[in-house]
C-alpha cells in the first residue's frame, strides 16, 4: 500500500504529520518496534530538512510518501530546500558536541536505522529514498 | 503534548524526574524549562526515570545532555534509570550520554547512591 501526505516547513508541522504516520503503520499492521523506529527516522529526516534545508524564511511543502510492501518499507522525503545530502555527511563522530549543534546526532540516528537509503537532486528538489526491513 | 513530567521526592538534594511519554522535537523544551526550575534549587542529584519513556530522539538526547553538562558545572549529577530497549538502543547509537550514569534498575542505582552518600559522609567528617 502506499500514503502520501505534505507537511509545511515549520517544526510545529511535525507532530501531526509523524502521527499520520504511526497511524498508517500501525494501520497496515506493522509492529510496534518498526513503527517507533520509522517514526525516529522521520522525524529526524524531517526535521533536518526543517532546520538547516532553506536558505529564506517563505513557506515550504515537504512531500512523505510511505510505500508498504512485503518485508520492505520504503519512506520517501522530498523537499524543495537547498541541495543537501544527509547520508555524505560523515557519522565518525557522534560524540561531539559539535555534531549535537550541526543536527549530527539525528542524521547519525537516521543512517544507522536504515536498511538502506539513497539520496538524489531531482531538478529543484531533494529525494531521499529510506528502507526498512522488518526482521 | 506527549510528554509527562512527574518530580518525586527522593534522598535529600536529589530528585526524581520520571519522564512518560515521548522526549523529542516537541517536548525537549519543556523538559528544558522543567531542569532550569531544578537548577535554581539546592539539588545535587537529578535522576531520570526512564521506565515510562517510550521514544526518544536527538532533540530528546540534546535536553538530556545538558542536563547531564549543567549538573556536572555544579559538581553534580544527571542520572539516568530504566530505560526501555527502544531508548537504551538510542543511547547505543548516539553516544551523547554517559554510559556509566545509566542504570539498569532502581537497586542498581541504589547501590550507586548509598556508596556516594558513604563518599560525601565521609569526606565531611
Amino acid at each position: 500500500m502506499r500514503a502520501t501526505r505534505t507537511l509545511g516547513s515549520a517544526l510545529t508541522d511535525l507532530p501531526a504529520t509523524l502521527e499520520w504516520l504511526e497511524a498508517v503503520l500501525r494501520g497496515a499492521g506493522v509492529v510496534a518496534a518498526v513503527v517507533g523506529e520509522l517514526r525516529l527516522i522521520a522525524e529526524e529526516g524531517l526535521s533536518n530538512i526543517i532546520r538547516h534545508g532553506y536558505a529564506d524564511s517563505a513557506r515550504h511543502s515537504i512531500e512523505v510518501t510511505l510505500e508498504i510492501g512485503e518485508g520492505e518499507i520504503l519512506l520517501v522525503l522530498r523537499d524543495d530546500g537547498r541541495p543537501f545530502n544527509p547520508l555524505a555527511v560523515p557519522a565518525s563522530d557522534p560524540n561531539a558536541l559539535i555534531a549535537e549543534r550541526a543536527g549530527g546526532w539525528g542524521i547519525h540516528l537516521l543512517q544507522s536505522l536504515v536498511d538502506h537509503a539513497e539520496y538524489r537532486r531531482e531538478g529543484d528538489a531533494n529525494v531521499l529514498r529510506l528502507v526498512k526491513r522488518p526482521e | 503534548m506527549s510528554l509527562k513530567i512527574q518530580l518525586q521526592e527522593g534522598r535529600s538534594f536529589t530528585q526524581t524526574v520520571a519522564l512518560v511519554g515521548r522526549l523529542d522535537t516537541e517536548t525537549a523544551s519543556s523538559l528544558d524549562a522543567e531542569l532550569e526550575r531544578l537548577l535554581a534549587t539546592q539539588v545535587k542529584v537529578i535522576v531520570f526515570d526512564l521506565s515510562g519513556l517510550d521514544y526518544i530522539s536527538s532533540a530528546g538526547l540534546g535536553a538530556l545532555f545538558r542536563a547531564q553538562k549543567a549538573m556536572k558545572a555544579r559538581s553534580g549529577e544527571a542520572l539516568l534509570v530504566n530505560p526501555r530497549p527502544q531508548v537504551q538502543k538510542v543511547f547505543d547509537i548516539v553516544k551523547a550520554v554517559d554510559v556509566r550514569t545509566i542504570f539498569r534498575d532502581v537497586a542498581e542505582l541504589d547501590d550507586y547512591l548509598d556508596e556516594m552518600q558513604r563518599r560525601v559522609t565521609r569526606d565531611s567528617q
